[in-house]
This record gives C-alpha cells, structure tokens and sequence, in this order.
C-alpha cells in the first residue's frame, strides 16, 4: 500500500556567483585582463549569504562547509533555515554540478516546493529537471539573453531613455563609437564586456593612445576568429547609483521590492543600504516607474520570471541614466532588502558592504566573530545595532573579502562599520583601502 | 656591484605608478622593490589592470595580456626585469 507524498513547501536557495562568467559564450574577444584565481576562489564561497533570502522551513545548500561559529552568529541572530554543503566528488565543479553528483541531495531538493537559485545557469536547467522543478525556472538561453550588457542596452536604445549605450560588433566599430563619444565632449568612454564580472568587465578609454592599444588588442583577436561584442558609453558624471528590485512573474506582472542605494568601487559592488525616497521620487523624463515597467515587460515577454535588478544613476545636472545594466537574478542588493525587510521591525535598516581584505595567517571568522562579540558588536537579533558577517569562507589567508550587514539606523553607519573595520584588524583581518 | 636598495630610474617610475594606483594608500617612498604587489601592498586584479594600463601610457609599450598573470606582480623589481626588460609589441 503506498502512502501520499506530503504537499512540498519551502524553498531551496544555492547558486554560483559567477554568473556572468558562466554565461558568458565561448567565442567572444575579451578586454585586457588578468586571471585571478585567487579572486574566483572568494566569489565561490559568496553564497553563504544567501541564508539571507531564506526563510524558516527552506534549505540553503552552499558550495563548502560553512564555519560553525557564523552558522550559530546566525541563528542567535534569528536567521534559521535548513543548511547543508554539497560534496561532489569534483571539488572544482561549480554547487550545480556537485549537486548533479549527489543523488541524496538531489533526493532532498526534490523534497521542497520550489527552487530559488542565484541565476539561472546551465547546470541549474539541469538541476531543476532532475529535480523535478523543471517547470518553475525561465530558459536558459532566455537568462543568458537578457543578462547580457546587448540586451539591455538595445532595449534602452529602442525605448529612447537616456545614456544608453551602443552595442559595437568589430574593433573598428568600437573606435568609430569611442572616437564620436570624445567628440560629443565625453573625455572619458567605457567599454564594457556584454558579460564583465564584478568590475572586471570595464575599460577606461581616456586617450587616443589608450584607444589605439585597445583596438590593436581586439584585432589580434579577431584575426583568430573570435568574434567582438562590446558596449560603449560615455562615463557620465554621476552624483548617485541606486539599483531597483523587482520580481516579475510569469504572465507579466511585476512588483517592486525596494529600491537601494548603491556604491561601487573600481565598478565593483561595495555597498548597498537603503536609498532615501526623495532619490527616485524626483526623477523625471521618464519617471522611475515607467522605466521599470518598460524593463519587466520585455523580460517577461523574452520569457523570463524571477528576481531582476535595474542599475540606475543620477547624474550632477539632475538627470539620470535609467539602464545601466539589468541583471535578471539575485543580486547584493536584492540580498540586503531581505536583510533590511527581517530588521526593520526593531527600527533598524541594513546596510551590506563588502572589501578586499588580507588575513594572517591562522586567522578567519572565528577570530572576527569573536572580536565582535567582545566588542558588543555581534547583531544579536535585537533592536541594537550591531554588524553580522555573511561570509565566512572568504576570510581566509592570504587575500580575504570581508563581506557584511551593519544592522543600524542610517547615520550610524560609518561608525558600525568603522567599528567593525578596527575588530577585523584586531582579528588579523586588515582591510586593504581607507574606509 | 649594486647593493639590493638601489634602485634603476625604471623600477623607480614603475613605482611611482604603482604608487598612483594604491591612491596614495602606501606612500611611494615606503614601496620597496622587492614588496610584493600583490600580497604585501594589498593589490588587487582591477587595480592591477589600472597598473598595466598606466604602466603602457608611462612607457609607450602596449603589454601582451595573455601571457600575463598576477604573479608577474611579485614585485617592483620582478615586474621591471620580467615584463619591461623583455620584448613587448611596439605600439
């Protein structure tokens, strides 16, 4: 006699951060850069944050092992969720694949409703058919689509927003676009890989001898076949960057989830917290919402649901630049909305930032945790302010990133996180630029 | 013989755009030819493009990427004698 299967509930959360890189086709000529192995080896251990999209009654699978002193911080924090780590055989395969080789595991996910990864990548199609959750996730080749820098901006182009950028097909294009931008007085031009990875996806042209070495770089790689996709925009003189958050759904409705200041360094995210209303109230031509309606609507109809989130910026003469990249996935600070939702309850915002770090030798998130408990700094889950790492992997000698949430009013911010900067140095965690 | 702080007129204008790129975080004179970009003065793989890059504008070279990787930042001295003192493209 058998028995019925409970009605599934819960959600699983895992996904690599790479998304980008992951997405990226084979085939397409590259920016100037260097590999960083130590850099990819951070970005893998990024997805112990997701606990903080978790709720109770979900499972969050991460690559690695979490370190038990920041799963406890957690918890004591009141952020409980199910937590396992995959342990494929391939120690080097991305949570997706490890997934794929480990039957248990694959038998638990299927014990959940529904998944909630980072992105969509191609192990995850995969995943999710196997799973048997094949129905609840857009394409693959729909995500890869719209994730692209091309996709975005011929959709800022063909709804006349402004700042848009232009999508170049050859080395002599790129020169053509750069040189025309100079022209129209923007000193400065970037060009950005359709696919960049946090930062890595940039190029500053500032001058004609800059632009001649960049062209030379990409014809050589046109003589051997590889194909040129690149955006070019001018590097506006922006005051302000705000990202907006949505979910869109399937048949084409949409809802905002918040609206987020934003501060990067070197074009890679290094803070998001709440965004003052007076932000993206005053903008104009077009207004914030139609821009975000314009944005789910040519997502839903390529064929995409879930999370999405629009980068904005406002520039010194009050205009704004409405579509400096869509990125149709979770994101840092769609993370720290969910962060911000759980705290504000005890009249608390959060604020997640993120730095390079170099750690001594011996030292990690036990140490850090430790500090800032004796510092009376640990968030607690109360209403006092305090900082709660949410990664501990990337704490790890001899380079680290120091990735957390001040959970505080606004104006104490710079003083939390300037706290919890001389806690990590105590800990042996010393933070690489001045705060 | 030379002694190991002299220091070449090139190693001291890789410095100096080293310098730049660490946005004053270690003041020049304290960079020492044999510090270790990377692991010691705390550069990262963005900033160490902004570096190649102002290394090529500073000596009208244009570097070979691809048979480039952070550890040819070992040092100020190591970069100079294995990046600078070897053909590059002309531009």
């Amino acid at each position: 006699m058998s028995r019925a299967r409970p009605a599934r509930a819960g959600a699983v959360l895992f996904g690599s951060f790479d998304a980008e890189r992951r997405w990226r086709p084979d085939g397409l000529a590259s920016l100037p850069q260097l590999a960083d192995p130590g850099a990819d080896r951070l970005v893998a251990r990024m997805d112990e944050a997701l606990f903080a999209a978790a709720e109770p009654g979900d499972l969050l699978i991460t690559r690695e092992p979490v370190a038990p002193a920041l799963l406890h911080a957690r918890e004591a924090a009141g952020f409980t969720c199910e937590h396992r780590h995959a342990g494929g055989p391939d120690t080097a395969a991305d949570v997706e694949h490890q997934l794929l080789a480990d039957p248990e595991l694959l038998g638990r996910i299927a014990d959940f409703a529904r998944l909630r990864p980072y992105a969509v990548l191609p192990g995850t199609g995969a995943l999710a058919e196997r799973t048997g959750h094949a129905s609840g996730l857009p394409g693959s080749g729909t995500v890869v689509r719209v994730n692209g820098k091309a996709w975005s901006s011929r959709l800022a182009a063909r709804h006349g927003l402004p700042g848009a950028g232009r999508v170049v097909r050859s080395a002599a294009q790129l020169a053509e676009a750069v040189r025309s931008d100079v022209e129209r007085g923007h000193p400065v031009v970037l060009v950005k890989d359709p696919y960049g990875v946090a930062g890595r996806g940039t190029f500053e042209v500032g001058s004609e001898r800059r632009l001649t070495r960049l062209v030379a770089h990409l014809r050589r790689q046109e003589d051997r076949g590889l194909r040129v996709e690149f955006v070019v925009q001018p590097r506006y003189d922006r005051v302000a960057d705000f990202s907006s958050h949505l979910r869109v759904d399937r048949d084409g409705s949409w809802h905002l989830l918040g609206v987020q200041h934003l501060a990067n360094s070197g074009y890679r995210h290094e803070m998001s917290g709440p965004a003052p209303r007076t932000l993206t109230g005053n903008l104009s031509d077009p207004a914030h919402p139609e821009v975000l309606d314009v944005v789910a609507r040519a997502l839903a109809e390529e064929g995409y649901d879930g999370p999405v989130c629009v980068d904005s910026m406002v520039l010194r003469d009050g205009t704004w630049v409405p579509v400096v990249e869509v990125n149709a996935r979770m994101s840092m600070g769609g993370l720290n909305l969910r962060l911000d939702d759980r705290v504000r309850a005890h009249g608390l915002r959060s604020h997640l930032w993120q730095e390079d770090a170099a750690v001594a030798d011996g030292c990690g998130v036990d140490h850090f945790l430790k500090m800032l408990r004796e510092e009376g700094l640990l968030y607690d889950g109360g209403s006092a302010p305090g900082v709660l790492p949410l990664v501990g992997g990337s704490l790890t000698a001899p380079r680290g990133r120091l990735v957390c949430a001040a959970l505080c009013p606004p104006e104490s911010y710079p003083r939390l996180r300037a706290a919890a900067r001389s806690a990590a140095a105590a800990a042996g965690i010393s933070l690489a630029r001045p705060a | 013989m030379s002694s190991a702080t002299e220091i070449t007129e090139t190693e001291a204008r890789v410095r100096t755009v080293l310098a730049e790129v660490l946005e004053g975080r270690v003041p020049v004179e304290e960079i020492t030819v044999d510090a270790d970009m990377v692991q010691e003065l705390g550069l990262d793989s963005l900033q160490a493009i902004q570096f190649l890059l102002r290394i090529e504008d500073e000596f009208d070279v244009e570097l070979d990427y691809e048979s480039l990787s952070l550890d040819h930042l070992r040092s100020v001295r190591y970069f100079t004698a294995e990046v600078l003192g070897r053909p590059v493209r002309e531009p």
